[in-house]
């Protein structure tokens, strides 16, 4: 039974944000909810990526905690092992709160504010070997705090491990916050944009260090990037799937070069168009066609009826407007729009134009108005 | 003996060309208790009259200590030296480090303009976009009337209803809108050249990509001249004519943009291009660069690339290497740039296949 068991199982959660206080809510000022994450499932193997692509807004931080088990979902069940990681002590299930809080771990986007200003390297990362290798004494501490610094690339060890945070820069940092994690020997590991402060020659860099150490502690990574190219990246080097987020929801799902090659959904079409490519010969043929309605994002407490990314879709059409689409299975993806349903209504619908009117085309393309 | 050969190299180029700004033998200094910081060191460049120049490097190149100079608004105790001229349409050369600090003042928003990253730090949040709009104009004592008609159509040119946003207050703006009333805001006074030291950042994707095509439009209908300053190379690589590379406080590439990415002949600079993730290029060539940039006190004598660099010899440890043609308007800083291609490969075919 545990071999089916996938490591992590994200069944159908949802995430409102929404009480506004109770003064503001007499007041009659109460703000609508926001549901940040509507009805996302997903699972994850062991040595396992999903990384997830989207604009700010689209949910995807939330979706990663509540994978993690940092936000509790309003609806629906993440499970760890089988496990339901948010189940009352009666429920069923053999591993405690503890265990499951230790294999689930989480590194922050801004290394400079998740590391103690006041703490050494050293301290750091004595923490979680206290926590969790209790039976190490100090010696062994410290032979294992060498050891990840060496494999982090903080040689000699010796010397960084007396150092402060102020004095690493923004890279060594970052590198002191994922040994902090892995010292945990954790299964999961959410990396919430954690290459995305650093300078873009780091970012490779410190995607093939947690490429190489996912072999050495078995983690399996939910890894956030609002960036399709280090999303390509680290998702092919571990052979994972790419999902892309809007409003909420995944919209497209599968293997990084099917979903960044090959875009089905208009929206990862979008993202993709936004890519800058380095070749300026293909930087000439895709320049000047914004493949959407608008460029500002729908106020998220009030998103579109329908499809929701139906108000800045190029091939939005009339059914987008009432219809949800549901996810399809279209060979080793999911989509989640009519155009990948041959025989659906859609192609009958007449073309919308009158939302926000107009070609999408950047040189007409209509006032925002979020 | 380098800057020379280099002037002399620039001046042959910029003959039948119509620059409008020069700089020579550009340094910028600090005093630290350390010892003495040069964050800019010997710049020589010409930038052309309405081209777009990509200015890339990572963080501590001396990139936006470049963009400070081009205004003579390095901050205290920086010291500026060297030769900065500004050629107007119309008009004498302006020696800009001459300038007195009235006409410095006008220089810097009528001539040259600025828009930094992380618009929100640019305006003042107790006051309307309109009021910014118009304490600008007073300021350069121009019509209010006229000035806000232009405003509107500014405005307008980076997709914002300006009678919405100009009674809105920044904070009322999402962060995209925030950069684009700030781009706005940056032209009320019609400048012949606009510095954007990294314009996008902290912006989405789609964002980012809109406001590069937003620039390149305003580019071509005002006649700007452009100078875009980043550390992401895919993002300038559509927009810029000329691409220059700067690594420890100095360029050590400048070309054509296509020239540049496809051919690229200083050690860096393919180093570079292998190490930023893009789409183009497949993941197995991409490499990060070995060891770590210098310290602005501490730079390696001779080519300050020389301790990271696989082609280095003694002769780069010792002299600093002179510019070298590469094409008749591509120049590197570099002895072997003839074997870079060989050893430090990369390729652009496959991997973004579309």
């Amino acid at each position: 039974m545990m071999s089916d068991t996938p490591l992590l199982e994200v069944d159908d959660v949802e995430v409102e944000f929404g009480d506004s206080g109770l003064i503001r809510n007499l007041l009659g000022r109460g703000d609508d909810p926001v549901r940040a994450v509507d009805g996302v499932s997903f699972e994850l193997e062991t040595n396992d990526v999903l990384t997830l692509v989207g604009e700010s807004g689209c949910g995807k931080t939330t979706l990663g905690k509540a994978a993690v088990g940092l936000q509790q979902p309003t609806d629906g069940t993440v499970r760890y092992r089988g496990q339901d990681i948010w189940g009352r002590n009666d429920s069923h299930g053999d591993l405690s709160q503890r265990e499951i809080r230790h294999a689930l771990q989480i590194i922050h986007q801004d290394p400079g504010s998740s590391l103690h200003p006041n703490k050494t390297v050293r301290t750091a990362l004595a923490t979680p070997l206290k926590q969790r290798h209790a039976h190490l004494d100090s010696g062994q501490r410290e032979a294992a705090t060498y050891d990840m610094l060496e494999r982090i690339g903080l040689k000699p060890a010796g010397a960084y491990a007396d150092r402060y945070p102020h004095q690493l820069s923004g890279g060594e940092k970052q590198r002191v916050a994922l040994a902090r994690a892995l010292l945990m020997s954790p299964d999961v590991i959410f990396a919430d944009e954690a290459v995305s402060a650093l300078d873009v020659s780091l970012r490779v860099e410190m995607m093939d260090l947690m490429y190489e150490l996912q072999d050495i502690v078995d983690t399996s990574f939910v890894f956030i990037s609002h960036d399709m190219a280090n999303a390509r990246y680290f998702t092919k080097k571990i052979g994972g799937r790419i999902s892309i987020m809007y409003l909420g929801e995944i919209v497209e799902i599968g293997p990084a070069d099917t979903v960044i090659n090959d875009p089905e959904h208009p929206y990862t079409r979008a993202l993709q168009w936004a890519t800058p490519a380095l070749d300026p010969r293909k930087a000439d043929s895709n320049s000047d066609n914004l493949p959407l309605r608008t460029i500002d994002i729908p106020d998220p407490s009030d998103p579109p009826s329908g499809c929701r990314f139906h108000t800045r879709c190029p091939e939005a059409r009339e059914v987008c407007r009432h219809r949800h689409p549901p996810s399809l299975q279209s060979d080793d993806r999911k989509v989640s729009c009519f155009r990948s349903d041959d025989g659906h209504e859609y192609w009958d619908s007449p073309e919308l134009d009158e939302v926000t009117a107009d070609t999408g085309r950047v040189s007409h393309a209509p006032h925002s108005n979020d | 003996m380098t800057t020379t050969e280099s002037t002399l190299q620039s001046r042959r180029r910029s003959t039948n060309r119509d620059p409008i700004m020069t700089l020579r033998d550009v340094t910028v200094t600090f005093d630290m208790p350390r010892g003495t910081a040069t964050v800019l060191d010997s710049v020589d460049m010409t930038i052309e009259r309405g081209s777009v120049l990509g200015v890339v490097g990572e963080s501590g190149s001396g990139k936006s200590m470049f963009a400070s100079a081009l205004l003579d608004a390095v901050v205290d105790p920086g010291v500026l030296s060297g030769n900065i001229t500004y050629y107007p349409k119309n008009g004498d050369p302006v020696d800009v480090l001459d300038l007195s600090e009235e006409r410095l003042k006008q220089f810097r928003c009528e001539a040259v303009s600025m828009v930094f990253q992380g618009a929100q730090n640019s305006f003042n949040p107790t006051m309307t976009i309109r009021d910014h709009f118009i304490e600008t104009l007073r300021a350069h004592n121009r019509d209010p009337e006229t000035g806000m008609q232009r405003a509107r159509e500014l405005l307008s040119d980076v997709y914002l209803d300006p009678e919405r946003v100009l009674d809105s207050y920044p904070h009322e703006l999402s962060g995209g809108m925030q950069q684009r009333s700030l781009i706005a805001l940056s032209l009320i006074l019609d400048p012949a050249v606009l510095v954007m030291d990294e314009p996008t950042a902290a912006l989405d994707l789609l964002m980012q990509r809109a406001i590069t095509e937003m620039i390149s439009d305003l580019q071509k209908k005002y006649n700007l001249t452009v100078i875009f300053i980043t550390h992401d190379l895919p993002l300038v690589s559509s927009l810029a004519d000329r691409l220059g590379v700067m690594y420890a406080f100095q360029f050590v590439e400048q070309g054509p943009t296509e020239e540049m990415i496809l051919n690229a002949a200083h050690p860096y600079t393919r180093a570079l291009l292998r190490a930023v993730p893009n789409l183009d290029i497949p993941i197995a060539e991409m490499k990060p660069i070995e060891g770590d940039s210098p310290d602005s006190i501490d730079v390696p004598d001779g080519c300050a690339y020389h301790p990271r660099c696989p082609l280095a010899t003694d002769e780069c440890a010792r002299d600093p290497p002179p510019f070298s043609d590469v094409d008749a308007d591509h120049v590197v800083a570099c002895y072997h740039w003839e074997q870079a291609e060989t050893e430090i490969p990369y390729s652009l075919e496959d991997g973004g296949e579309e």
